[in-house]
């Protein structure tokens, strides 16, 4: 092991030429100017304009760079953020440039994780030996498992756990390391990635520690996590990452805690809702512990960024968004949110919720400020225990709405993916649409209109049936009892590659957080669902509805939905390509309103800017 | 013969150009840069820098109508002029800049 072997791929047979760069900068003159020096140093130089554009390229090709080169001043984002965001979710080294040298800058981006930190004008001199950057991390990576190695039974006395172990985690962790190197390219490097399981695991044992607490430590992590391959150096420094993410996202919120909120009636209730929906949603996996990591963050990116388009960006979107409402909690909510939607954007790219890269940026860090009600959701048993997260997150601040809607959007992108071959934005509607429904029957069926979907949400025990009843309910269509989600086999399949847990947990979840998770699920399930039962050009309409449902049933907390929910189901106005960004701004506010016909549509958009403001 | 003629002028103007300090090293790495394959880079990135300080000082002059003045955007708008500016090497719209930012953070509206 060690660098020798470390450059196998052809690329790097000629090191460093080959090396793979993406470039981030709004100015176009300078990106012209870095490709073409990048290109002259024999570089493969990837361009980017935006930040988002460029979360999304890492996101997308996993292993396809080697290091990122980012301008400190952008308008969509701050440099530095896009800088924590690849620091954590894809750990490669990124160079941070700025006109501005002030010392001041400079530590901000040290501390952020820069690698390097150039001034503008850049010489080709200094371009040529970033691959200095590559090689280095590359030599830490291998020493993690190196020192594991070394110190077996040294470290670890105190711990009988480990002591015991270290024989075999050593042998484990050689093994596992390659196998959990994703790419190709860094199997010889021996890195620890951090999948979504893994992280989640980390996650939930920091909660349960208390990520404030001093005496967490890595050790203990470790512990509780109980992964033999994984050392002790490996989740210190993973750790540590962390808790800069978190303090920075802490400061943010404090900042900017209700910038984007509209409604600070649909505080906690909202926020674990959706956040509980959105983890389902996005995780599509049965596992709930790791649907909340990606909450948060990767909703949100993805709402501000694009409309949801296509299916990449929606799935990672909905994930942020769950991430992004437990956060909500505390004042770190906001940012963590923003944070995380920007980091966990893309790990969602199919609904499929195949594990993606622990962007831990926003869930946990929100999970922290709640650390006493919080921890719950982040520890999300498959059975889905999502009740007990939602009401934690009761206390979320009106920040929550704001999640929520990032969240909407988010989690109705993701939703198409999982509906092979039907239109995205309609599973997605309609699984939105459902949710809400049942949302609004579990939160407190109070208005009439619910009572006929209460009897099947009643019955949460397959999640989706219930929120398919539901949500038909509310059209006015025949579907609620028609369409039984019982039957889990219309639900799979179309939804394949949807699992079902999260709709389950949405499902059980008595309280407002089923709700929102059941939303996303429903969602999903829903779309498939429809697609597969329901009437195709009821669907459509229902789409809009179930997407300003589930929207809707996300920021208020359950109990304002349920009044917005029935009414976005009888919207049908909003259309699918309102959704993405326009949820954003859908916050309870909206709901009051909503007997008119285009409250939502107008509303959303510009929060949508607001929110995208926000986060830069 | 002419074409020589054409290319001492101009030849002389990037000199004076060099001495007056409207331009500096910055400029000489583009022309480095350029080459066969290549061979327009420099107007090319010239084209560039103009198209966007023309949109920044649409911007610019947006900004300096509203009153009372907002100095934050102003330093804004000033700090992306500046990285316009250090691409292509134009020292003396900088140094310009760095005055203005310096008049903004000081409150200064006449200067």
């Amino acid at each position: 092991m060690g660098m020798e072997h470390g450059f196998s791929t052809p690329r790097t047979e000629t090191f460093p030429a080959g090396l793979r760069v993406l470039v981030v900068d709004d100015d176009p003159t300078w990106l012209k100017i870095l490709e073409k020096m990048l290109k002259k140093c024999c570089y493969e130089v990837t361009t980017c304009g935006l930040a988002r554009e460029a979360l999304k390229l890492l996101r997308d090709r996993k292993d396809g760079f080697d290091i990122v080169i980012s301008d400190v001043n952008m308008p969509d984002m701050d440099g530095f953020r896009l800088l924590e965001h690849v620091g954590l979710e894809m750990d490669l080294p990124v160079i941070m440039m700025s006109v501005d040298g002030e010392t001041s800058r400079v530590m901000k981006g040290v501390q952020h994780g820069a690698c390097d930190y150039l001034l503008k004008p850049i010489r080709m001199k200094e371009l040529k030996n970033i691959w200095q950057h590559v090689v280095r991390k590359r030599m830490h990576d291998v020493r993690d498992i190196e020192c594991f190695e070394d110190r077996s039974g040294t470290d670890h006395s105190y711990d009988g756990l480990y002591g015991g172990e270290q024989n075999f985690l050593k042998k484990r962790k050689d093994v596992d390391i390659e196998k959990d190197s994703s790419d190709p390219s860094t199997t010889k490097k021996a890195r620890v990635v951090w999948t979504v399981d893994l992280h989640q695991k980390f996650v939930k044992a920091v909660n349960q520690l208390g990520i404030d607490s001093d005496k967490i430590g890595p050790k203990k992590i470790l512990d509780l996590m109980s992964v033999p391959w994984l050392t002790r150096e490996n989740v210190a420094s993973h750790l540590q990452k962390y808790r800069l993410y978190l303090s920075r996202l802490r400061k943010e919120d404090k900042e900017n805690s209700f910038g984007g909120m509209k409604n600070p009636d649909h505080s906690a209730k909202e926020s674990s809702g959706s956040f509980i929906s959105i983890q389902n949603s996005n995780f599509g996996k049965h596992d709930i512990t790791s649907k909340h990591v990606y909450q948060g963050n990767q909703l949100p990116v993805q709402t501000a960024d694009s409309k949801p388009p296509d299916n990449d960006p929606e799935s990672s979107k909905l994930l942020p968004l769950t991430e992004h409402i437990i956060p909500f909690s505390s004042e770190d909510c906001d940012s963590h949110t923003r944070n995380s939607q920007l980091g966990l954007n893309h790990t969602y790219e199919s609904l499929d919720m195949s594990v993606k890269q622990a962007s831990f940026d926003s869930p946990v860090s929100g999970q922290y400020p709640w650390s006493g009600e919080v921890p719950d959701h982040l520890q999300f048993e498959p059975e889905l225990k999502a009740h007990p997260n939602l009401e934690s997150c009761t206390f979320n601040q009106p920040t929550v709405p704001i999640l929520h809607q990032h969240i909407s959007p988010e989690i109705l992108e993701p939703a198409p993916h999982i509906s092979p071959g039907t239109s995205i934005s309609k599973s997605n509607n309609i699984g939105l649409a459902d949710i809400k429904p049942l949302n609004a029957n579990e939160c407190g069926n109070d208005t009439g209109k619910l009572s006929p979907m209460e009897s099947p949400l009643g019955s949460y025990s397959v999640p989706n049936s219930d929120a398919l009843g539901c949500v038909f309910d509310m059209k006015g269509q025949n579907f609620s009892q028609g369409v039984s989600f019982k039957e889990q086999p219309v639900f799979e399949r179309p939804l394949q590659s949807f699992p079902i847990q999260p709709a389950s947990h949405l499902v059980d979840a008595q309280g407002l957080d089923p709700c929102f998770d059941v939303t996303l699920e429903m969602k999903k399930q829903i779309s498939c669902q429809n697609r597969s039962i329901i009437d195709p050009s009821s669907v459509i309409s229902s789409e809009s509805e179930l997407r300003n449902q589930v929207f809707g049933s996300e920021l208020a907390s359950g109990l304002l939905s349920e009044d917005m929910m029935f009414r976005w189901l009888q919207y049908g106005d909003v259309t699918s390509k309102d959704f993405g960004l326009d949820y954003i701004g859908f916050t309870g506010c909206n709901f009051p309103d909503f007997d008119s016909e285009t409250p939502l549509p107008p509303y959303m958009p510009k929060l949508d800017h607001e929110y995208l403001l926000d986060w830069a | 013969m002419e074409r020589n003629q054409l290319h001492r002028q101009v030849a002389q103007m990037r000199q004076s150009f060099f001495d007056q300090g409207f331009l500096d090293e910055q400029f000489v790495q583009l022309e480095e840069l350029q080459d066969d394959t290549n061979p327009n880079f420099v107007e090319e990135v010239a084209t560039l820098f103009y198209r966007d300080s023309g949109r920044l000082l649409t911007n610019l002059e947006q900004a300096m109508e509203r009153s009372p003045l907002d100095f934050v955007r102003l330093d804004n708008i000033m700090q992306q002029f500046k990285g316009s500016c250090s691409s292509i090497g134009a020292k003396r719209v900088r140094n310009e800049c760095n005055q203005f930012k310096e008049y903004c953070r000081a409150g200064n509206s006449d200067g």
